[in-house]
């Protein structure tokens, strides 16, 4: 059996007034706590997740910009060798102007090499010619070719020039 | 106002009476004074005679047309090597 | 081989249609020879200014010059050391003839047209008198069109037109032959046929022209008409005749031609021993009576003809040697009077490392507006008057006195208009980068670069202009006016141009 006397009646206040601060003193701090806590949590993950998503963009925004490099990279080597190409085309036509004038050059010295040497040749030999004439002449000329020689010739040249004077030349 | 001119004849060989006698007429046909023959040897003319009368040279010697010869040969030149 | 052939067959024939002749020749006796000047007697019918043989060889050439009473006057060419007393000489019954066309072009000849430079015979198809009447007065126009020196300060201030006389004058070393040099090799691509004659120049000078005008491949338009020193004073007395003839050889047949005369005092010099061996009587400073007409007669043959004549041209550029900066002397001021101008050279400005040496005040050109295109001459017209004011204030600043800030100011845009001037021998400009220059220049374009940064501005600026503005450079060429629009992207590039380089560090 329970006896009901003023003891219980004290427990029973103690008891609640123990609830009541515990409640107050405990509990709701406690609480307070716990959900501060989860809120915390929460917010560290929205954090975590705001910071997911700018990384993400920023890795988005690299990759495009890695791919625009790329894109200029390809379009600087292409041009690069555009230009190489032009430069390689100039050198060859250079080399082949070059080669052409120095040919040119050389072709046109050995023509005048060959017309100096005919030149030559040709004095050459029409000397050769003129000495032989002399010596044949120098035996064929007798007195009589002699006297031809001077009838004729001078005949010509007095007829010149009596045409030319027309008669008295004044010394 | 001068004496006799003197006209002077050269020849590759001593002159013939033969040749002196043309040379006088027909030098006279131009010279209308009297004149000398001035005579001087030069073999390398070989044939002919050039007569240097006053200012005027006649050159009928055979040296002289062979050199002309010559010349007019040369003057030709050589025909154009043929090249590109 | 088929062409010695063809040659045996041509002389066969020759020999065989050869019907000899007597030859009948009038015949002079040399009585004196002393200096390249002879006395013949005989040869009455000779005259003045024909050809005469020398020698039984016939090998010297020369010319009657004069005729006395009982013989003739004659100067030599060629080596008269070969002529004596006694020798014969024969008429030609010519006058003094110079071989002349195309092929002389890229070589060196004497006056009588004889090679100088080792590169083979010449055989020219035409042939010139020496000596030749100028151009009469209904038969030239006025000087119209332009003749660039590629010279800044000459392009826009002192400018040349095609058939004018403009006279280099100056002390010996200050940059005469030069500027007539870099004029010749302006003219690569032009079409202008240049001919330079070289009277009485010592031979290192001579050699070193060619070698230059090779190097800028200046040499395939240009023949060399060389005396040297050494030449007999008959033969330097002929050369700018003769060069004159070569060129007058292009001039009739509608070419443009350039001659410069290297120097004529030393001509002049030449003239006087051959006119005192003559016996001549002697006048001011003992040059002969003729003295001037011996060069009115030479610079008088170069003029622009009509359309009706071929409206071909010779420009003439002689030079003239004084001394001590005396340019009231009497060959100095003979010549002077003939010319349309002068480009005066200073020994003081060539000493201060300005160059050329060209001292603008006393130097003009009086051909009229016509030969400068009009762009050139709208912007050049600031360029006179800058370069007055600043000399202007130069002196006044140089008393030390202090200046207020807008003279100072004035003084500095001098000096970088002035150093902007000054320019490399040998490195002619075409007009289009003249124009540029002259343009930044008055405008204060180069107001904001140091001094000393002026010549590397330049540089950069023509590199630049040639690299990323050739359009503008071609408009500039070609266009005839100077519109808005055309001044507007001239300030444009410049001011495009100021900006990368001043930010480029020192």
């Amino acid at each position: 059996m329970i006896r009901i006397d003023r003891s219980i009646i004290f427990q029973i206040i103690n008891f609640l007034a123990l609830v009541f601060l515990l409640f107050r003193f405990l509990f709701k701090p406690v609480v307070k706590a716990l959900d501060e806590r989860s809120n915390r949590i929460r917010g560290e993950f929205e954090k975590i997740e705001e910071e997911k998503k700018t990384l993400e963009e920023e890795r988005r925004r690299l990759e495009e910009e890695l791919k625009n490099l790329k894109e200029k990279y390809l379009e600087m080597l292409d041009q690069a060798n555009r230009e190489a190409q032009k430069i390689k085309e100039a050198i060859i036509q250079e080399a082949y102007r070059e080669a052409e004038k120095i040919k040119r050059e050389y072709e046109r010295r050995a023509k005048r090499e060959i017309e100096q040497l005919l030149l030559e040749l040709k004095e050459d030999i029409v000397d050769i010619a003129e000495e032989v004439a002399k010596r044949i002449l120098k035996v064929h000329i007798t007195p009589e070719v002699q006297t031809r020689i001077i009838e004729e010739m001078l005949e010509e040249a007095v007829s010149r020039l009596e045409a030319q004077l027309g008669g008295t030349y004044e010394g | 106002m001068r004496d006799r001119e003197k006209v002077k004849v050269i020849t590759p060989f001593p002159l013939t009476d033969k040749q002196r006698e043309i040379l006088y007429s027909k030098l006279s046909r131009v010279i209308r004074e009297l004149f000398l023959l001035e005579e001087e040897i030069d073999p390398s003319l070989i044939g002919g005679v050039v007569i240097l009368w006053g200012e005027i040279l006649i050159d009928c010697s055979v040296k002289t047309q062979l050199e002309r010869l010559k010349e007019r040969i040369l003057k030709e030149g050589i025909p154009h090597v043929h090249g590109r | 081989m088929s062409m010695v052939g063809d040659i045996l067959k041509r002389a066969r024939d020759i020999v065989t249609a050869y019907r000899p002749e007597p030859e009948i020749e009038e015949i002079g006796e040399v009585l004196e020879v002393q200096d390249g000047v002879a006395r013949v007697r005989g040869l009455r019918k000779a005259v003045i200014g024909e050809t005469l043989l020398f020698g039984s060889r016939k090998a010297v050439r020369g010319q009657v010059l004069g005729l006395e009473r009982e013989s003739l006057q004659c100067i030599l060419f060629g080596d008269y050391t070969t002529i004596h007393a006694g020798d014969q000489v024969f008429r030609t019954r010519t006058i003094l003839e110079v071989p002349a066309g195309e092929e002389l072009l890229s070589r060196v000849v004497n006056p009588l047209g004889e090679p100088l430079d080792d590169r083979g015979p010449i055989t020219c198809r035409g042939k010139r008198p020496v000596f030749f009447p100028a151009p009469q007065v209904i038969d030239r126009v006025p000087v119209q069109r332009p003749l660039f020196s590629g010279i800044k300060i000459i392009d826009a201030m002192i400018p040349l037109g095609k058939g004018q006389r403009e006279l280099i004058i100056g002390d010996r070393r200050t940059g005469k032959t030069t500027i007539a040099l870099d004029t010749i090799i302006n003219q690569r691509g032009k079409g202008v046929i240049c001919i330079y004659v070289a009277i009485g120049q010592r031979l290192a000078n001579i050699t070193q022209v060619v070698e230059i005008l090779r190097k800028f491949q200046a040499l395939e338009y240009t023949t060399i008409v060389a005396t040297s020193s050494e030449d007999p004073p008959a033969l330097v007395y002929l050369a700018p005749y003769a060069g004159c003839a070569m060129g007058e050889y292009f001039m009739y047949r509608g070419e443009d031609v350039l001659i410069v005369y290297d120097d004529l005092t030393k001509h002049a010099v030449a003239y006087r021993s051959l006119s005192l061996l003559l016996r001549r009587p002697p006048g001011r400073e003992s040059y002969p009576g003729d003295i001037f007409y011996i060069h009115s007669s030479l610079l008088e043959r170069g003029a622009q003809l009509a359309e009706s004549r071929g409206g071909g041209s010779m420009t003439a550029l002689p030079i003239v040697e004084t001394q001590e900066g005396d340019i009231a002397s009497y060959i100095p001021t003979n010549i002077i009077s003939i010319t349309d101008g002068q480009i005066y050279l200073e020994t003081g400005l060539f000493n201060k490392g300005f160059l050329p040496a060209i001292n603008i005040g006393l130097s003009v050109s009086r051909v009229g507006g016509e030969a400068q295109t009009s762009i050139m001459k709208k912007v050049a017209r600031r360029l006179r008057l800058d370069l007055a004011q600043y000399f202007e204030l130069e002196e006044f600043a140089r008393f030390g006195a202090d200046l207020d800030e807008l003279t100072r100011r004035q003084l500095e845009h001098g000096k970088r208009v002035l150093a902007l001037m000054t320019q490399t021998s040998f490195a002619p400009l075409p007009l289009s980068i003249e124009i540029m220059e002259v343009f930044a220049a008055t405008q204060g374009f180069l107001d904001p670069v140091p001094l000393e940064r002026v010549k590397e501005w330049e540089r950069a600026f023509v590199t630049h202009l040639r690299e990323e503005h050739a359009t503008l450079l071609e408009r500039l060429e070609k266009e005839r006016d100077l519109t808005h629009d055309l001044e507007e992207e001239m300030r444009r590039v410049l001011a495009n141009f100021n900006e990368r380089f001043l930010q480029e560090a020192v």
